[in-house]
């Protein structure tokens, strides 16, 4: 949850003096109310996409999701789930859409944040919110992939360090692509010129540890003087040192970004 | 699961996916079809299909996760907005019987077409009427706890017990002290015709 700078409050409070929707939660303009508690508000859409076009707001003035505080978010979150059974019992629909736009690009079209909650069903002529596509990019989505991926786990860090939950350790969750050991003696039998490197020149695995990714993730929860004697029985222990992936350290690159 | 579910399979191991985070209770992905580059999808590891199933102190938590995503399209991506979108129960854009959350990066040039026109204004008795009928239910919200959807039954285990109970003439399963009546009064019947004719 961003913090509001003061230029970004000034510019706020400018908004709400000539934001309609501020005006009608105070009742100057007239609308048609469907659930109001001290927090949110929720109205029908004048023009609305389907029957039951619900909009949600906070009574508070925010312009984008990022700027809500944490009890807000959840106690809107709340009444989402709730108004969507609602909406569903009552005009006997089979499903909902909540959709929310942050920023004009999106399609915000007014500056107080809202949730639009339209009712579904199989087979009516709403085209407009189909999530899947075969034309795009593939090549950029692959990029943005590598980046998310640092970042995210970063944001989900301190968004517990602020919130903790009970059901949440501190350690992130251990990736499936650790080998066993007996995953890993498989592994190099069905590979029949590793094999061969393991039993006749092992000093060859030793340095090209480092060196190759591919090994290093296959050796990495495993000891490589187990599986070299398992295959090679004059080898000698020896102290070997991968550089450390360790999969449940997910921040391990992250304290080097910051120095 | 009984019905086949992509969500579920991944979960599973069986089908591929490039995730994005994970923790005990969520997980996400990038989508793969997307609609834009950096299109991710959230789901709760556990299978729902409706938005009311989700145990009411989580789904707060997967909306968050969603916000998280947003903010990380906002610098990953240089995207100008994103959408949180989900589409849940049996409707005609649900990508699978999973309640999933998908947060989609919007550019201005970008040529998607998730905004709809607004629509000519509805009228006003219309209006009206769909308010009362939501507003009957909303009542309700605070006020009683939803029950939980009653988990699947596994027909296979059930044993069944036969309790013969009262049968009725209508479905042909006559009982025995009315099948002998009822050739008395065939009998009695006949002889009567008999005697007339």
């Amino acid at each position: 949850m961003a913090e509001m700078s003061p230029d970004v409050k000034k510019a706020l409070d400018e908004q709400k003096k000539n934001c309609p929707f501020c005006k009608m939660i105070q009742g100057e303009i007239p609308v048609k109310e469907t659930y109001k508690d001290s927090k949110v508000y929720a109205i029908l859409d004048i023009n609305p996409l389907y029957t039951g076009h619900t909009l949600l707001m906070p009574i508070e003035h925010f312009p984008i999701l990022p700027y809500m505080g944490k009890d807000l978010f959840s106690h809107a979150f709340k009444i989402v789930q709730e108004m969507c059974f609602a909406l569903k019992t009552a005009l006997l629909m089979t499903g909902t859409t909540v959709f929310i736009a942050n920023g004009a690009s999106a399609g915000q079209q007014s500056p107080h944040f809202m949730i639009h909650i339209i009712p579904r069903e199989a087979g009516d002529k709403v085209d407009c919110f189909g999530l899947e596509s075969s034309k795009s990019d593939q090549q950029a989505h692959d990029d943005a992939y590598r980046i998310l991926s640092h970042n995210m786990p970063i944001l989900m860090f301190n968004h517990f360090n602020e919130s903790p939950a009970s059901w949440h350790k501190n350690k992130p969750v251990k990736s499936k692509k650790a080998f066993s050991k007996g995953e890993v003696i498989s592994i190099i039998e069905k590979n029949p010129p590793l094999k061969k490197i393991i039993e006749e020149q092992p000093e060859v695995l030793v340095s090209e540890l480092s060196k190759n990714k591919q090994l290093m993730e296959l050796f990495l929860a495993v000891d490589v003087n187990d599986i070299i004697l398992h295959f090679n029985k004059k080898w000698v222990r020896k102290e070997i040192v991968i550089s450390k992936i360790d999969p449940n350290d997910q921040f391990n690159n992250v304290e080097k970004m910051f120095r | 699961m009984l019905v086949r579910c992509f969500a579920c399979d991944i979960l599973a191991g069986t089908e591929k996916a490039n995730v994005v985070y994970e923790d005990e209770m969520t997980l996400a992905f990038m989508a793969h079809r997307p609609l834009a580059p950096g299109h991710i999808i959230i789901i709760p590891k556990q299978h729902h299909e409706k938005i009311e199933d989700v145990p009411s102190d989580m789904i707060a938590h997967y909306f968050s996760v969603a916000s998280a995503a947003g903010a990380a399209l906002f610098e990953g991506v240089s995207a100008t907005g994103t959408n949180i979108i989900a589409n849940e129960g049996h409707s005609s854009n649900a990508v699978f019987p999973h309640f999933a959350i998908h947060v989609i990066p919007r550019k201005d040039d970008d040529g998607l077409k998730l905004n709809w026109k607004p629509q000519k204004p509805a009228e006003q008795g219309k209006l009206e009427s769909t308010q009362k009928k939501i507003k009957e239910e909303t009542f309700m919200i605070g006020k009683r706890k939803r029950e939980a959807a009653p988990e699947p039954v596994n027909l296979d285990e059930i044993k069944r017990e036969f309790i013969p109970s009262k049968i009725s003439k209508r479905s042909g399963n006559i009982s025995r002290g009315d099948r002998e009546a009822e050739k008395e009064f065939d009998n009695h019947m006949i002889k009567q015709l008999k005697r007339s004719s």
